[in-house]
């Protein structure tokens, strides 16, 4: 499979300026993975995990602090936006809250035709529109009606009808369904699965539930404060958690009695950000950062215990 | 056995600012004994909230009481005036909620918010409060702290100390883990249950997530256009659903299929109370309906040791 996406170190700080002076937080440190084309990636992680920060950097949404991302081999990072504005037509964005994501007082047809290019008429782009509309599964005589007039997962399919006017190959879903009902969420899932089969996309589906991405994902990397703990293929990773985090996060998933009972989300600064809360933690555990590295093949662990020498440190 | 919470024929209406009033709880019958556990599960706008706040006497204005009964230990309180129903609200039966922080005021200590709570004074009450903090999981210092240096967990714990100060025999949960983290709402999952077990609580859980539901309750209750469709054990709900509503929800559980596959679906939507489907309300999305579910609405019949309200399983027509 052909490498779409390639990201190199990347990293992202906020400085945030309080009252009791500037807080530097890292969202994303060093991520190094690889995406390939036509898969969904899923991502998977906590609040705070640094989720969405790498699905915004990815399509610059957010600039990042340090470090790189090629997009079909060329470098997207420090590209003239004269230049990235031609692929930005490629990426697209699907938000966690249909409800707060549409603009209410536009009708979704102006919504999507927004996106739509070719066809300078009005008329040609409205009925672009309205096929959009039918491939999500929404009435096209309903283009001219107002977000308010749609329920949860209407809207929803509104904005992935919205997402796909600019004919993109490559979408971030960010928690699309965790604000619907089991139903609903059914439904989108299906949509999202259609969807890329008719249209050849790749996506990175973004989710703290465990078993929406053993379900969707081809692969998937799980984060922890803004690092990639661990990633590989679905079935390996979630089958066979390597990371004391992965771990104890299926284990919570499935109610399954864990070593640590309690798990406040306490990030240590020095050393693995979770050696505070690992079961098994060593002296080198607290003092430097653990790099990916591989445990079998396609399968990434960013943890001590995987490395030959353990057993002296 | 004790029940500590019996609900009959409860029906309660919506009073909208303008057109008829409608329907939103028609004849809810549940109980839950003591130290039992019951779930009550359900989509949004299936009348899960409205239950538990009917039973708390929470109504907002616009609700009222149309018929039934609740009793809680036994006693009928629907008819109680405030000021006595007071009395038994947060001794005999309290309550949590979905989104902790919406519910403690970010200008008082937690710790003096669950002060706030004891009823009656008389010394040790800090001592008391301070251990059961203790109990939830949380250190002294919480007792000092406001809501906002406390993460979400944290303070959904606060409220659970606040719900368990007086010693109420029943706690309602309404969705106490869906703003949760997976690891976080697992803790509370935990700590709800090991409260149970040392005080003897009975809970009433309420959740739209069925696996969850199963995992917590001995019974589930599965709610549908403000009726309870079924009642059976967790392992029935999951394994072998009797209403048809039930067995299509389960079907849509992402878990339940390998990757590639296609989810089953529920085709059409949720019914609006102000436009209910005559005859059986979940006709309109059912695969299995007959003639007569059209016509007359199914009353409930007894399946060991639950119910079911479904023509499927014999013609029993709501009295």
């Amino acid at each position: 499979m052909e490498t779409l996406w390639k990201l190199n170190k990347l990293s992202k700080k906020y400085f945030i300026r309080g009252l009791t002076g500037a807080e530097e937080i890292t969202a994303l440190d060093s991520v190094e993975m690889e995406i390939f084309g036509g898969e969904t990636f899923g991502v998977i992680g906590e609040s705070g995990s640094g989720k969405t920060t790498l699905g915004k950097t990815m399509i610059r949404l957010v600039e990042p602090t340090s470090g790189e991302i090629y997009f079909k081999g060329s470098k997207i990072t420090g590209m003239r936006e004269k230049e990235f504005i031609k692929l930005r037509r490629s990426f697209q964005i699907v938000f966690q809250d249909p409800y707060r994501a549409l603009n209410p007082r536009m009708a979704v047809g102006n919504a999507i035709m927004e996106g739509i290019r070719e066809g300078a008429g009005r008329a040609q782009k409205k009925e672009k529109a309205g096929h959009m509309l039918e491939l999500v599964g929404i009435a096209p005589e309903r283009i001219d009606d107002f977000p308010h007039q749609f329920s949860g997962g209407e809207r929803q399919r509104v904005a992935v009808a919205r997402a796909l006017s600019t004919s993109p190959s490559f979408m971030v879903c960010d928690e699309p369904t965790s604000n619907l009902d089991l139903s609903i969420q059914a439904k989108i899932l299906n949509l999202f699965i259609e969807l890329k089969e008719k249209l050849n996309l790749t996506y990175l589906f973004i989710s703290h539930n465990i078993k929406i991405i053993e379900f969707i994902a081809d692969r998937v990397a799980v984060m922890y404060a803004g690092r990639i703990a661990e990633y590989g293929s679905t079935a390996r990773v979630l089958g066979n958690p390597l990371h004391p985090y992965t771990k104890l996060l299926v284990a919570a998933s499935f109610f399954k009695k864990t070593e640590t009972d309690k798990i406040p989300y306490k990030v240590e600064k020095q050393g693995c950000p979770f050696s505070r809360l690992c079961p098994d933690v060593r002296e080198i555990c607290r003092k430097e950062k653990p790099e990916l590295m591989p445990a079998e093949e396609g399968h990434f662990v960013a943890c001590f215990g995987f490395t030959n020498n353990f057993a002296e440190y | 056995m004790e029940k500590m919470l019996e609900i009959k024929k409860l029906e309660v209406s919506f009073r909208p600012a303008v057109g008829e009033s409608v329907k939103i709880l028609r004849g809810v019958n549940l109980s839950v004994g003591k130290n039992e556990s019951l779930a009550l599960a359900g989509e949004s706008g299936s009348g899960k909230t409205v239950t538990a706040r009917a039973v708390m006497k929470l109504l907002p204005n616009n609700m009222n009481f149309e018929k039934g009964e609740i009793l809680i230990r036994d006693r009928n309180v629907m008819n109680l005036k405030e000021q006595e129903f007071r009395k038994i609200r947060g001794k005999d039966v309290s309550m949590i909620f979905q989104e902790p922080s919406s519910y403690l005021n970010p200008v008082f200590t937690a710790g003096s918010q669950v002060l706030e709570a004891v009823k009656g004074d008389g010394p040790g009450r800090k001592e008391r409060t301070i251990k059961l903090l203790n109990e939830v999981g949380l250190k002294e210092n919480v007792f000092y702290q406001y809501p906002h240096q406390l993460s979400g967990g944290m303070q959904q714990r606060v409220m659970i100390a606040m719900a368990l100060i007086n010693n109420p025999g029943l706690l309602i949960a309404d969705e106490p883990t869906t703003a949760l983290d997976v690891t976080t709402a697992y803790g509370i999952v935990e700590l709800l249950k090991e409260m149970m077990e040392k005080h003897g609580l009975s809970m009433l859980f309420i959740t739209h997530d069925i696996s969850l539901a199963v995992n917590f309750a001995n019974m589930i209750a599965v709610m549908y256009a403000g009726r309870i469709v079924e009642l059976a054990g967790a392992g029935e709900i999951l394994n072998s659903p009797l209403h048809p509503y039930t067995e299509m929800l389960v079907s849509c559980l992402p878990e339940k299929y390998k990757s590639g596959d296609k989810i089953k679906t529920i085709e059409g939507k949720v019914p609006d109370f102000r436009d209910l489907p005559k005859g059986c309300s979940f006709h309109p999305r059912c695969p299995y309906k007959k003639e007569i579910c059209l016509r007359e609405e199914p009353g409930e019949m007894k399946r060991g040791e639950g119910i079911v309200r479904c023509f499927k399983y014999g013609d029993f027509v709501e009295a």
